[in-house]
């Protein structure tokens, strides 16, 4: 069975990846079962094509195949070969049933998470001096402001954040404020969710626009307080 | 500045010790006759060492000092929009312990080991139901033991950790005390003590914590409401384990200092505590067949379904909540959050999920509503705004800097205005272009509205359109009259309000103002709700983030059908094969 081993210990993988690894990958929603067969159909018809490109290859692929199916010199996996006979269709049948029954998943929507930021906000470097003084004050006020969404670990985890979709930004993720400039956190902490453009999905967005109460130098500072306390640093331009 | 605040803390630490002593001298009686059931007489831990003290200092000035302020005295930055406000230190008082009412908690700088070491087990899963988050992950093992060994040494004042003359420690043995099985037996007989103990008194006649919702202040002079035994999640002492009965257990065996909740290790044997234990952790939420909610890890809190599925009925819908349809539909949890985005903002918001379900016919839908709320707020008299105002002058939470002005302080103080709730979905929620849906929040502008339907506690049900979140609402012409309150009413600190309204089709209706609501489709909904006793109105109010309403098909034949059609095909392929390959076999041979 050694040619047989490796592409169903691969399906198996990819099926057990998709089902369940994927689901708990933060950022991501489980997959509806249509989509995981098509992505298990793709794989197998990959493998497949890879495993009968050449003569040998073929032979050593369908060779096995051929001889479980017929039950050809394979003693004790006799059993085994009448209970793929019956679990097949059984399985097919299910999966017929996954997919056409309703599924209680909601659709996905997608969201340009950092879409490009108006002209006048491109650019602009911090005005005010990165001092232990200014990173506290900063810390300050995002302890007064922000930390009920985004969370006094500066992870998102606030005590109002549990209503919002999208989530309050995890500031010590990677992929949030380490890859932006302080010039964009300045328009998006100034403009809030509903100045982000139509990409950015602005409906669904619950961040505040600060310049109706936080002048721009207090933002500036919180800028600094918050890339200190996530332990984070902006993105420069070489 | 700064001296003032001392002097006021130290009034109030003054203050409280003296509370502290008033009711430990009331439990001394006690051990005249011996330790309360299940306690032991345990010794103070040594103190930490001057290094861990001042490592721990800086862990402090970086994690902690945002809320729980320079001194410790519960006075950072992040402080006044925080309800429960954080804890001021200076006092030496401890809400989760191990220890007997009014003793210090357990803390030990070189013993992290769970149910040893309750401070540690604090700062590790976070006090959950307050601002207080989990540290662990954030900061090491070693980390937490140090801040721990700098708030016990530097930053409470009034009292000494090590201190043999005025402290002691009884402390307990939960390790060593069997939990009792939850059998009905068990559970029945919880039900009857807490009766007898008079729980319900504060937590009201189903565990809601409407009891003595309004008078209550803890130590510190701040409001402060019992435990809605309904969401054990929100327990401070849940150690992130919130159906563990052995943390209710602890609880009321140890009592919470500093607030009203007493102990009750003097008045009840360890029987009746498990037998209590038992009762109130089997009234938090669970699922249909009774098991735990899963938790999400993220929030501590219980995990979301976005889908608000609803069941087609034949007939009338019905308007009993016992009635078999009602207890049939999926009932699902749709998570709150308060209105922070635009002011008038609501830092503490009161009602932090509902529980909705929905069924439909062929003419309308309802929506079963339930939530908790302590109180039943009605306004006095006429509001001075009209019904379709949402910019109006409502106090926003807004804290002036110190204790006096903070959230903590002014709760439970506010006008009253009217318990309500809505529900809001997108107008035109198909025909829109992809990537434009309207704001959550009371839509985005003509083109783009919202159908909002709401219902007040004074018995009103309005339709409304919403053009944009700062904008007015808008009436919707003689829409009220085609719907219908099925049901509103309040009891032991829960609402329970029926919705009908119509499904509406394209042909006869408005299209451009109704929400139409199409079978085997997803329609985005949004829900808002208002607490009176909180002064919520207008935009001060509690939100979610969009869900789906999905009015389930009636199950189609083809989902039977197709999948045993096409397994007999996949049995007959095989079959062909199998015989093909026999025949062809038997050919070779011959
Ligand atoms: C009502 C809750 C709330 C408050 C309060 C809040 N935010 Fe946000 N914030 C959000 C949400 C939700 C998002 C994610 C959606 C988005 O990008 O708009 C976000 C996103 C952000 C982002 C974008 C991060 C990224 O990776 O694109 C920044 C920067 C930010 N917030 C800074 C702040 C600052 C600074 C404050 C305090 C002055 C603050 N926020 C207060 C809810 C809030
Ligand atoms: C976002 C604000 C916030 C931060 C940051 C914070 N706390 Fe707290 N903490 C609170 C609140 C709020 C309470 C009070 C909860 C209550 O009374 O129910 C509290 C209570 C406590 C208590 C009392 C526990 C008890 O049993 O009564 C301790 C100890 C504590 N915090 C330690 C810490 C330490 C150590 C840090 C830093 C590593 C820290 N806190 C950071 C908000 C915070
Ligand atoms: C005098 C009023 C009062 C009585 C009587 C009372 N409680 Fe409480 N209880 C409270 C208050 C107030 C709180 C909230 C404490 C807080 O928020 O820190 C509370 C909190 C609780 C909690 C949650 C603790 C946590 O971890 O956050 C439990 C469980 C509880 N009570 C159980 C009981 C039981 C069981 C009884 C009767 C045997 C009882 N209570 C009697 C006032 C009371």
């Amino acid at each position: 069975m050694g040619a047989l081993g490796k592409p169903i210990i691969l399906m198996v993988a990819m099926y057990a990846f998709l089902k369940f690894g994927l689901p708990n990958i933060p950022g991501s929603a489980p997959l509806p079962s249509s989509l995981i067969f098509l992505y298990l159909l793709l794989t197998a018809g990959g493998i497949f094509m890879f495993k009968t490109l050449s003569g040998e290859s073929k032979d050593a692929f369908w060779d096995p195949i051929r001889r479980f199916l017929t039950g050809e010199n394979i003693g004790g996996l006799q059993a085994l070969r009448y209970g793929v006979f019956i679990l097949f269709p059984l399985l097919v049948g299910w999966q017929t049933y996954g997919s056409t029954a309703v599924s209680d998943l909601p659709p996905t929507e997608s969201r340009t998470i950092h879409p490009a930021p108006p002209g006048e906000y491109t650019g602009l470097s911090n005005p005010v001096p990165k001092t232990p003084e200014n990173i506290m004050q900063g810390k300050g006020f995002y302890a007064a402001y922000c930390s009920p969404c985004h969370g006094g670990n500066f992870d998102g985890k606030g005590p109002a954040a549990r209503g919002f979709i999208p989530a309050p930004a995890n500031f010590a993720d990677p992929t949030t404020i380490a890859m932006l400039q302080e010039s964009y956190l300045f328009w998006r902490i100034k403009k809030g969710g509903v100045g982000l453009p139509i990409e950015g999905a602005p409906w669904k967005s619950a961040m505040p626009r600060w310049e109706v109460e936080l002048p721009d130098e207090w933002i500036w500072k919180i800028i600094l307080g918050e890339y200190d306390g996530a332990h984070q640093s902006p993105r420069t331009w070489e | 500045m700064m001296d003032s605040i001392t002097q006021k803390a130290g009034i109030i630490a003054a203050a409280a010790f003296g509370v502290v002593l008033v009711s430990s001298a009331g439990y001394s009686s006690v051990s005249a006759q011996g330790l309360p059931e299940g306690f032991k007489k345990g010794d103070l831990s040594p103190a930490p060492s001057a290094e861990m003290i001042e490592a721990g200092k800086r862990v402090y000035f970086t994690k902690c000092v945002w809320c729980h302020g320079v001194d410790g005295a519960g006075d950072g930055p992040g402080a006044d929009r925080l309800w429960p406000r954080p804890r001021n230190f200076n006092q030496g008082t401890f809400k989760i312990r191990h220890t007997a009412s009014g003793e210090l908690p357990l803390f030990d700088a070189k013993k992290p080991i769970a149910g040893q070491n309750d401070l540690f087990e604090t700062v590790t899963h976070g006090l959950p139901g307050s601002a207080m988050p989990p540290w662990e992950g954030i900061l090491s093992e070693e980390q937490r033991l140090q801040v721990l060994s700098f708030v016990t040494t530097e930053l409470v004042k009034d009292r000494k950790f090590t201190d043999k003359q005025s402290e002691t420690q009884t402390i307990l043995q939960l390790a060593e005390l069997k939990p009792k099985p939850a059998t009905d037996e068990s559970k029945k007989r919880g039900a009857e003590l807490i009766v007898e103990k008079k729980c319900v008194e504060c937590h009201g006649m189903e565990g809601r914590g409407d009891g003595n919702a309004f008078n209550l202040k803890d130590d510190w002079g701040f409001s402060i409401q019992p435990a809605n035994w309904h969401k054990c999640w929100n327990f401070r002492g849940s150690r992130q384990d919130p159906y563990n009965v052995a943390n209710i257990f602890r609880t009321f065996s140890t009592g919470v200092n500093g607030t009203p909740m007493p102990s009750f290790a003097d008045n009840t044997t360890v029987d009746e505590r498990w037998d209590i234990a038992n009762f109130v952790s089997s009234l938090c939420e669970r699922d249909p067949l009774g098991n735990p909610l899963p938790i999400d890890p993220l929030t501590d809190k219980p995990k979301i379904n976005f889908v608000i599925p609803s069941d087609l009925v034949e007939g009338e819908i019905p308007a009993e909540i016992e009635h078999e349809a009602w207890q049939k539909a999926p009932k699902r949890l749709v998570a709150m959050g308060g209105q922070i985005t635009h002011k008038p903002r609501n830092f503490v918001n009161r009602i932090d999920d509902i529980w909705v379900r929905s069924l439909y016919n062929d003419k309308y839908i309802v929506y079963l509503l339930e939530w908790d709320d302590r109180t039943k707020s009605v306004a006095e008299g006429k509001l001075p705004w009209a019904p379709t105002q949402v910019n109006i002058d409502v106090k926003e939470q807004d804290p002036k800097t110190g204790e006096e002005g903070s959230i903590a302080m002014k709760q439970n103080n506010y006008a009253v205005y009217n318990d309500a709730i809505a529900i809001e979905t997108a107008v035109k929620w198909k025909e829109l272009p992809a990537p434009i849906k309207p704001r959550y929040l009371f839509g985005t502008n003509d083109q783009y509205p919202m159908d909002i339907v709401k219902w007040e506690a004074d018995g009103s049900l309005r339709a409304f359109k919403g053009t944009g979140w700062d904008k007015d609402f808008e009436e919707r012409d003689n829409y009220e009259e085609a719907m219908k309150l099925v049901k509103s009413e309040w009891k032991n600190g829960r609402w329970y309000v029926m919705i009908q309204r119509p499904v509406g089709n394209k042909k006869d209706q408005d299209y451009d103002e109704d929400t139409f609501f199409e079978v085997g489709q997803y329609i985005p909904t949004v829900f808002f709700a208002w607490d009176g006793h909180n002064g919520d109105a207008g935009r001060k109010m509690a939100v979610s983030a969009f869900y789906y309403t999905f009015m389930n098909p009636p199950v189609p034949q083809e989902t039977y059908i197709y999948p045993v059609v096409i397994a007999v095909g996949v049995v007959l392929l095989e079959g062909w094969v199998l015989t093909r390959r026999a025949n062809r076999k038997k050919g070779k041979t011959l």
